[in-house]
């Protein structure tokens, strides 16, 4: 036979083991909803952590077996082995011994945090320790891996699982949320806008000052001085005024996710939006700085990750509507931000009623046509909301008048379209004359809210 | 460039086939040799045999993960010629480093003779294995392309980016495999009509049809292993004494027994008990028939490892396990393990070896099995147990056994039989939701997967609600009785459940099923 040599190449003869899934992980909204679901109430995902105890067990008993292999048939030095017996020992050790124990446990719904797994692994530590023949110390450290188990297991979009551990699942939902809004719309329309290092370019007035100094369509050619550089950026505060009342409980139509849940998830999304945003951009400070302030009895003005973490693990949707108190204490905040003039502040509020606790006493003067208004119509809105639609308005022209900042206001109504006919609406429209209007929200599309305040409020405002 | 550098191992190579010659008269003609310059993908296929049975089978993704989470802890064999008995033989090797010491010059040359043992005893054998073992492969490289085709087209094809495809048809292929290997008759298949629906039914036709063909032709395999090993490790012995006697190689002396040092890379060729067993053996057959080129006609005229080992009477193969799992105990250790280990530790590994071909010798002798399929049906990787009746819908029972189907696999196989409902567009029926028995690692677990409908469509077939539940199979009394919520208690009153359509479990067993249906059935 002619002995015969080929090259092949590895993509001719590709690695068997080789993963071949694309690495982005793409997680919808309402997978988002189900994590953040997950995590603030540890009782849930029993069934992920009992995965995550098979998932350990299987991993080991291949490298068991792998282990034995590789003992028979390798060269080893005698450190080599020495790890590898040792390794095996403590794999068949957790195996046999521990992992069953670990299961039973979760079935009870007794390890559920960091802390209970932490506890178990010292007492197990206790227990084996006049055991001998394992070595505790590596088997501290292997024991570590049972963490994952009350880590949060993510599917996304195309089905690949992964597992974060509770603390960083605020940043992974951020990121992913944050930049899928980035992707969604850029701060300014790319067509126009180009950002470079030295500064920023707008192409349309670059063209047209091209097109008047050349006197010719197109342009010959476009000079140094046709390009425009943007003067200094503006700072803008946004203030995201959340509702948190009980209504916001009720369930969105798709996915069984909750207002609230939709309500937080924005404000994250945002919230991470703007943290994106003001890291790609070299300047000495952030253009935009985003803080969210809940409507609940005692606001407080959310703006630093630790608040924000706390916030998505505690809010609930309960109690009235402290719409005026929430306002009152992102004024408060703004006023103190800042003091030169040069500042834009926009309030974004989303609500899905109407505030119906006043505030006392009350400073700002109140509008007598809008009273008037109140007044005279048959209605069966409380006397209470209308205090507070009162001076709601009171609030918002006077920070109209105010020549000391440049006051935005934009204000989202979460309801179906049917809203548009009934009190909440017209109350709300009327509320808002001459300041904004009231924008209309599906709750069933609650996962674009994050663009549509995008859009609607804070870049074309 | 690599031509020069490989220039030596061509020559040890041709090296090799005049030593073949010479010791055994003729020389293979019918192989291929791969040389892999990265050591990672030899190991990589070996792994790939080892867990399939063939160089190119889909392995699913979970079986992966495992793979490669052992590759990075450094766990993985290394070092060993992966030689596949198909016709023609398939050789792989890692290249040795760049410039031979003459010890691993001594390592090349014995690897390639070993090998080429393995290769002539596949072109002469009146068995079929080589054959089969061809077929196989073959029908994998099928599969595989057929599996990246479909891939390729289902993304091509749709507006979505269907990033899953290629991870659902890997697990697909490999619980199929299982499945129709193993014979469960509750398999589903669908129409021929079905096919021109869509793309993927299409596919899952084709490869349930290629699955069906490699399953039957798997079973007709001769069980052929201790006769290659045996025939290989007997040349190698040969060979080695024949190499040393010619003074070209010179290795030390160990200081006790004044037994030679083999160089490092031989142990996978010397330790593990299946070459020290099947050599034994065929010393005996060759003291049987005194001589050599008969003995070899015997051996290539035996059709599988039965007729061999009917040479001998029952206690004399006892006798051979015995005596020789006695000595290799203290030879092992001595000559291939530092001083520093313990022995007990090192033994249990060689130990359990010694007990996977005691086992295997004794069940073929006794049960005077020949193919591979008969030893399949005696202890098969999954098999059925009936089903549970919940209300209408059917929760069907399985065991899997140790080296069966995977975690991740029964999800798909679970995902699969989801896709029975109108929540995602493939039309592909195959099971209802399931309960699932198996050992994994020390724990012996039962594991149900049943999915809810969705509201809205599935992006993909993993991504469907899936509950899974697990809990431990135990024989302690208080096992199971874990607290139930009220709330659940009451769901519970209303639901008809039918145990009787179940057979074959132990009464842990039952217990952890109706644990599972009170709880998971409910649980969402």
């Amino acid at each position: 036979m002619p002995h015969r040599i080929y090259f092949v190449t590895e993509t001719e003869f590709a690695d068997p083991l080789q993963h071949y899934s694309n690495q982005e992980f793409v997680l919808e909204f309402e997978d988002a909803a189900q994590v953040l679901k997950l995590w603030r109430n540890p009782h849930l995902g029993r069934s992920s952590r009992e995965g995550a105890v098979l998932s350990i067990a299987s991993k080991n008993a291949v490298a068991v077996e792998n282990i034995m292999q590789k003992i028979m048939n390798t060269p080893l030095t005698a450190t080599e082995e020495e790890r590898l017996v040792n390794e095996m020992k403590l794999l068949r050790f957790i195996g046999e011994r521990i992992l069953p124990d670990v299961l039973e446990r979760v079935n009870r719904n007794e390890l559920q945090t960091i802390e209970d797994i932490l506890k178990y692994i010292q007492e197990l530590l206790k227990e084996i320790k006049f055991e001998g023949s394992v070595d505790l110390q590596n088997l501290a450290e292997k024991l570590n891996q049972l963490k994952d188990i009350v880590d949060i297991e993510i599917t996304d979009a195309f089905g690949r699982k992964k597992r974060i551990s509770r603390e960083s699942v605020m940043d992974l939902l951020g990121k992913i949320l944050g930049r899928y809004l980035v992707k969604q719309i850029s701060v300014a329309p790319l067509d126009e806008v180009h950002k470079r290092p030295r500064g920023t370019i707008r192409l349309k007035e670059t063209y047209r000052s091209a097109i008047l100094s050349s006197q010719t369509i197109p342009p010959t050619k476009v000079k140094q001085e046709d390009i425009m550089r943007v003067k200094k950026d503006r700072r803008s505060l946004v203030y995201l005024i959340v509702d948190m009342s009980q209504s916001m409980r009720k369930t969105v139509f798709e996915g069984g996710m909750s207002r609230l849940d939709g309500a937080l998830l924005t404000s994250l999304s945002l919230y991470y939006y703007f943290k994106t945003l003001n890291r790609r951009k070299r300047k000495r400070y952030d253009m935009f700085k985003l803080a969210v302030v809940p409507i609940r009895k005692n606001p407080n003005v959310v703006d630093t990750d630790k608040d924000m973490e706390q916030l998505l693990l505690t809010a609930e949707a309960r109690g009235k509507t402290y719409m005026i108190q929430s306002v009152l204490a992102a004024i408060e905040h703004a006023k103190q931000q800042h003091k030169d003039k040069d500042i834009d502040v926009q309030f974004t509020i989303v609500t899905d009623g109407m505030p119906n606790m006043p505030s006392y006493p009350f400073s700002y003067s109140t509008n007598k046509e809008l009273k008037k208004y109140f007044d005279d119509i048959d209605t069966n809105t409380k006397s209470d909301t209308i205090e507070c639609l009162l001076q709601l308005n009171g609030i918002f022209t006077s920070l109209k008048q105010d020549r000391s900042r440049n006051w935005n206001v934009s204000y989202f109504l979460m309801g179906p379209e049917s809203l548009r006919n009934k009190e909440i609406y017209i109350h709300t429209k009327r509320m808002l004359k001459g300041i904004t209007r009231p924008i209309l929200v599906d709750p069933a599309q609650v996962k674009n809210l994050g663009e549509q305040i995008l859009k609607e409020s804070i870049l074309y405002a | 460039m690599l031509k020069e550098e490989l220039a030596e191992i061509v020559v040890i190579y041709e090296n090799a086939r005049e030593d073949f010659k010479t010791l055994v008269g003729e020389s293979p003609e019918n192989y291929r040799v791969l040389i892999f310059l990265n050591p990672d993908m030899h190991v990589s296929v070996n792994r790939v045999i080892e867990v399939t049975g063939t160089p190119q089978a889909i392995l699913t993704s979970e079986q992966i993960t495992n793979l490669r989470a052992s590759r990075l802890n450094d766990f993985l064999p290394t070092s060993k010629e992966t030689v596949y008995n198909s016709l023609p033989t398939l050789i792989y090797l890692s290249v040795p480093s760049y410039e031979l010491t003459k010890e691993q010059e001594f390592t090349v040359r014995v690897m390639l003779i070993h090998a080429f043992a393995h290769a002539l005893m596949n072109e002469k054998t009146e068995s079929n294995s080589p054959k089969v073992l061809a077929q196989l492969y073959q029908l994998d490289v099928i599969l595989k392309e057929l599996m990246t085709n479909n891939v390729f087209q289902l993304n091509k094809v749709s507006k979505d980016k269907h990033v899953w495809a290629w991870q659902y048809f890997q697990d697909l292929i490999g619980v199929i495999r299982l499945f129709t290997e193993a014979g469960v008759e509750d398999f589903y298949t669908p129409p021929e009509t079905a096919r021109k629906y869509t793309l993927f039914n299409n596919f899952s036709i084709e490869a349930i049809n290629l699955i069906g063909e490699r399953a039957k032709t798997a079973r007709k395999k001769h069980l052929h292993d201790i006769i290659d090993e045996g025939f290989a490790h007997y040349i190698q012995q040969k060979a080695i004494d024949y190499l040393l006697k010619t003074d070209e190689y010179k290795f030390p002396k160990r200081h006790e027994d004044r037994s030679l040092i083999y160089p490092n890379e031989l142990k996978a060729f010397l330790a593990p008990p299946i070459g020290v067993f099947s050599q034994v053996a065929m010393n005996k057959l060759l003291s049987k028939y005194k001589d050599e080129k008969k003995m070899f006609e015997k051996l290539f005229s035996y059709k599988s490892d039965i007729e061999f080992l009917e040479e001998f009477s029952w206690d004399e193969i006892k006798d051979l396990l015995a005596v020789n799992k006695n000595a290799h105990s203290e030879y092992v250790i001595d000559h291939w393990h530092s001083v520093r280990s313990r022995w007990s530790d090192i033994w249990s590994v060689y130990a359990y070896g010694w007990r996977q071909i005691e086992e295997y010798v004794s069940k073929i002798f006794r049960k005077k099995y020949s193919a591979f399929g008969q030893l399949l049906d005696e202890n098969p990787s999954i098999s059925s147990k009936g089903y549970v009746r919940v209300d209408d819908k059917k929760v069907y029972v399985f065991e899997a056994n140790d080296y069966g189907v995977g975690i991740d696999q029964l999800v798909i196989l679970h995902n699969h039989m989801s896709l029975y409902r109108d929540d995602f567009k493939t039309i592909l029926p195959a099971f209802a939701d399931i309960i699932v028995f198996k050992k994994v690692g020390g724990i012996h677990v039962a594991t149900l997967f049943a999915v809810h409908k969705s509201k809205y469509k599935s992006l993909s077939p993993y991504h469907l609600p899936v509950i899974t539940r697990a809990v431990q199979v135990t024989k302690r009394k208080d096992a199971y009785k874990f607290d139930l919520d009220e709330e659940k208690e009451e769901t519970f009153a209303i639901r008809n459940i039918d145990y009787t359509h179940l057979r074959k479990l132990t009464q842990p067993q039952r217990g952890a099923i109706s644990y599972l249906i009170k709880e998971g059935l409910f649980e969402l």
